[in-house]
């Protein structure tokens, strides 16, 4: 397995030199695929802002944990203080942003 | 819903406080763009007259949006998750939930044809403009009309330039006439003969009216305040004070940057000739979020330099000045201050190093308006109403502390204090969202920190987050028992219990607020007491243990009778309906169900009123009143789907139970009408149905005698209130509404109906029902 990796997983993206992981985690009851594509457009929105304003902000992917009612959702940014502006713009709450690391699994064939 | 979206000419614009001047290209323009593209900016340097235009703009093409025509003033907000709050709060929507507000909103709003005016979004850019593309993506039939400094950036947005009033060109012969053909000309005109009563532009003036105007770059605003002092002075000292405060800008182009300095070296121009006392006043106001009353201008600006006893006159100069806006409604004023105007006053405040002092100020008022919530008297209906109006104020409050780690103890006291509107209002989300945060601030073993908690414990119970609730009350909890503390012990135990009645775990819940009930009464927190007491009427209700439950509901409602409050009470008459009727006495059952919808409703508590109306529908299925019992469902669903909110898991197996029976009763497809029905009911509808006793002989119904004048029936309730010669204040109390309600409702009815007083208010009645 790869070692430990922070932030330099994402290859090709313009980063600032010093991006790190972040995860971001929601609570959402009852929460319907309608609700999570509305939220999804506006991460990818409001994290392009951030971006396009050079704060460096990445949005990933989110992941979502049904039986949990949680949703992961995974950013590559300069600073936490970028990740929870852009979450905020996203204007819809979240329950704590997480410094990350990432464990790349081995590369397929 | 309160106000909402209502269908044909619904519209949450203010009324036009002085003319509409020129800008009929601009508008022409406005007009003709929002036909083409559903995303329309107004951009502008400030007081460029970008809001003016979009409200005009908005007003004159009402007609092509059926669902109506909403304005989202969003200048006092700082927190963008706060944002589609503002636009439910617009549509007059009560979100409870604040969660996923932004897909609820999408959805409310999907098949919806209206225009919303997002105005001043300069501060909240990104969150407006992620809102504004949400919005366009999901609701095709949607324009939104937005105003702001900077366009968004989105796609399908059409920007569009607010330029300053036309002027007469530099190298152009210069007549009256055409001189009067030029807006900021027409505008000066307009607002000097407000001033100076037959003020016109003459040859004797032109040249002075001209070189006023082309100093203050025909920007609106600027224009307003220099000429609101054509009162007390010439337009040659207009002019020469004017150059002296502008001389320092230079002669330079006349862009964006060099229009926006002109402008504020007016305002700074208008700021000096002001009293001191008018400039301190300014000041301080600049602290007010979204507006202010009259009252708490005396609680948080009166003080030295300012006496309290001059406030109103104080207020009534800054109105003449263009300074501060007065909207009436009913018996009282509300002021509010222009953004461009409020952000000056702030600097000036930092400048007098009064910032901290007057925020402190702001916090105390809205600490003392929350202890009249906190009090659980008999002023419930008016507090809730008046924290209602204050919700800007409330956040704004709240965001200082947020900002001063020295406030948080303040902030948690009027949380503590405001639990129960909160509980009523929300929104959830957001309020539970806000005060864990601040509770991260407060010292771990401190009260603040206990009390943050537990009023999120109950935002977390009423967005069925049980699991997160019961963390909350553990913690709060903890921190009480180390404290000793028994108050928060007595109320994170009671709050504790919610989740294991939810569980089904009766015993447990049993246990805890038999513990709260005991600890209330041997330290005699009343209001944990009666709380404690009605919850425990509900769970003992659902264990079968009705004897005692009975008894504690009657204890219950004996002791909110005696504090004056209605809150509790709506509940305990719900548990205490539902022992009743499980002992076999139906009829008083289902009667003290009724009351408690009325209770619920006073209050405007929909999340209470939709509990009572799944009980209320549970005994009509009992009693095999199956057509009524759908119809509550569906009533019940509507009040829930109009504030955002979920069935609570506490209540689903009796909401299943009631669904089961009305459906075996009438088949699927009778159901189904029946419960449409019920959903397509406004809430006063609803309770109508809900307290409507059906083995009663009927009346006939209020509609068939209602006059058609175009009075609600609740203004005709009132207006016959009138007539038998009751004052405001005994109609306030007869109805459960506040008397500042009533004194709105009465202002109504005399405008409906083009009448001048209460008199011919009575007549009018006496002649209808004849």
């Amino acid at each position: 397995m790869s070692g430990p990796c922070r932030g330099a997983a994402v290859a090709g993206a313009a980063q600032p030199a010093s991006a790190s992981l972040f995860i971001v985690e929601r609570r959402l009851p009852r929460v319907n695929e309608y609700q999570l594509a509305v939220l999804q457009a506006a991460l990818t929105d409001a994290a392009s802002r951030f971006s396009a304003h050079g704060d460096g902000v990445r949005y990933l992917r989110s992941i979502f944990l049904a039986r949990q009612e949680r949703l992961l959702s995974l950013f590559m940014a300069g600073t936490m203080e970028a990740v929870r502006a852009a979450n905020e713009a996203a204007l819809v709450p979240f329950a704590s942003i997480e410094p990350a690391i990432e464990l790349p699994g081995r590369a397929e064939p | 819903m309160r106000g909402g979206v209502r269908g044909p000419g619904a519209s949450n614009l203010p009324a036009e406080l002085t003319s509409f001047v020129g800008r009929r290209q601009e508008l022409r323009e406005v007009k003709h763009l929002l036909t083409t593209t559903r995303l329309l900016t107004l951009t502008g340097t400030g007081g460029a007259g970008k809001t003016r235009l979009a409200l005009r703009a908005a007003a004159e093409m009402s007609r092509g949006f059926p669902d109506g025509t909403w304005l989202v003033s969003l200048a006092s907000i700082r927190d963008p998750l706060l944002v589609t709050q503002a636009v439910f709060s617009a549509l007059g929507v009560h979100d409870l939930s604040g969660g996923l507000s932004l897909s609820l909103l999408t959805e409310y709003l999907a098949g919806k044809r209206l225009l919303l005016v997002l105005d001043n979004c300069e501060h909240l850019l990104d969150a407006c403009a992620v809102l504004a593309a949400a919005l366009t993506r999901s609701c095709p039939e949607l324009h939104v009309l937005a105003t702001g400094r900077q366009a968004f950036g989105v796609a399908g947005e059409v920007r569009m330039v607010v330029p300053p009033m036309s002027l007469p060109g530099e190298g152009d012969e210069i007549s009256v006439q055409r001189l009067l053909g030029a807006d900021a000309v027409w505008l000066l005109s307009e607002r000097a003969a407000a001033v100076v009563p037959g003020f016109t532009v003459d040859a004797g003036n032109a040249a002075a009216v001209l070189d006023l105007c082309r100093r203050l770059d025909g920007i609106p605003l600027a224009l307003e305040l220099a000429a609101v002092r054509l009162g007390s002075l010439s337009l040659d000292q207009l002019n020469q004070g004017l150059a002296s405060e502008l001389s320092i800008l230079g002669a330079g182009n006349r862009g964006a940057e060099s229009r926006q300095q002109t402008l504020e070296a007016t305002i700074s121009w208008s700021y000096g000739l002001l009293s001191e006392q008018e400039r301190l006043l300014w000041a301080r106001l600049s602290v007010f979020a979204a507006g202010f009353e009259q009252d708490a201008v005396i609680d948080v600006c009166a003080g030295p330099g300012v006496p309290a006893g001059q406030i109103a006159d104080l207020l009534g100069a800054l109105t003449e000045k263009s300074i501060l806006q007065r909207q009436l409604a009913g018996s009282s004023a509300r002021y509010w201050l222009l953004e461009t105007l409020r952000q000056y006053g702030q600097r000036r405040l930092r400048e007098l190093g009064e910032e901290t002092i007057t925020h402190k100020r702001h916090l105390g008022w809205i600490c003392a308006l929350a202890k009249s919530i906190g009090a659980w008297d008999d002023r419930q209906v008016d507090s809730f109403a008046r924290m209602s109006d204050e919700r800007d104020n409330v956040w704004a409050a709240l965001d200082y502390c947020s900002r001063e780690p020295g406030e948080v103890a303040a902030g948690a006291g009027a949380a503590h204090d405001m639990m129960t509107f909160w509980a009523c209002r929300g929104p959830f989300g957001d309020v539970r969202r806000v005060l864990t945060s601040l509770a991260e601030m407060a010292p771990r073993r401190s009260v603040a920190r206990a009390w943050l908690l537990w009023v999120a414990a109950v935002m977390a119970h009423r967005e069925n987050d049980y699991a997160a609730c019961a963390v909350l009350c553990d913690e709060s909890r903890r921190i009480g028992t180390e404290l000793r503390d028994v108050e928060v012990v007595a109320w994170s135990l009671l709050v504790g219990a919610i989740p294991l009645w939810a569980e089904g775990d009766l015993t447990g819940a049993r246990q805890r607020l038999e513990s709260a009930l005991t600890l209330a009464e041997a330290m005699q927190v009343e209001h944990v007491e009666l709380d404690a007491r009605s919850t425990l009427c509900g769970v003992l209700a659902a264990a079968g243990e009705l004897d005692r439950a009975i008894e504690l509901g009657e204890q219950a409602i004996a002791m909110s009778m005696s504090l004056g409050e209605l809150w509790v009470r709506g509940f305990a008459l719900n548990y205490l309906g539902q022992a009743t009727w499980l002992r076999g006495d139906r009829r008083r059952g289902e009667a003290l169900a009724r009351e408690a919808a009325t209770c619920k409703h006073a209050l405007d508590d929909r999340n209470g009123l939709a509990i009572v109306l799944e009980t209320l529908a549970w005994m009509a299925a009992e009693l095999g009143q199956h057509e009524r019992a759908a119809q509550m469902l569906g009533a019940a669903e509507r009040v829930r789907h109009e504030t955002s909110q979920t069935l609570i898991e506490l209540f689903r197996a009796q909401h299943e139970r009631s669904q089961s029976i009305a459906v075996r009763g009438l088949g699927l497809k009778s159901f189904e009408a029946a419960f449409a029905g019920g959903r397509s009911m406004t809430i006063s509808e609803a309770v109508t149905l809900a307290v409507e006793d059906k083995q009663r002989p009927k009346t006939a119904p209020l509609a068939q005698t209602r006059p058609h004048t175009g009075l609600t029936r609740r203004e005709l309730e009132i207006a016959r209130l009138v007539a038998d010669d009751l004052t405001n204040k005994q109609i306030a109390a007869q109805l459960f509404l506040s008397q500042r309600t009533v004194d709105t409702h009465i202002t109504n009815i005399l405008n409906k109906l083009g009448l001048g007083s209460r008199v011919q208010l009575s007549r009018w009645i006496a002649d209808t029902t004849r």
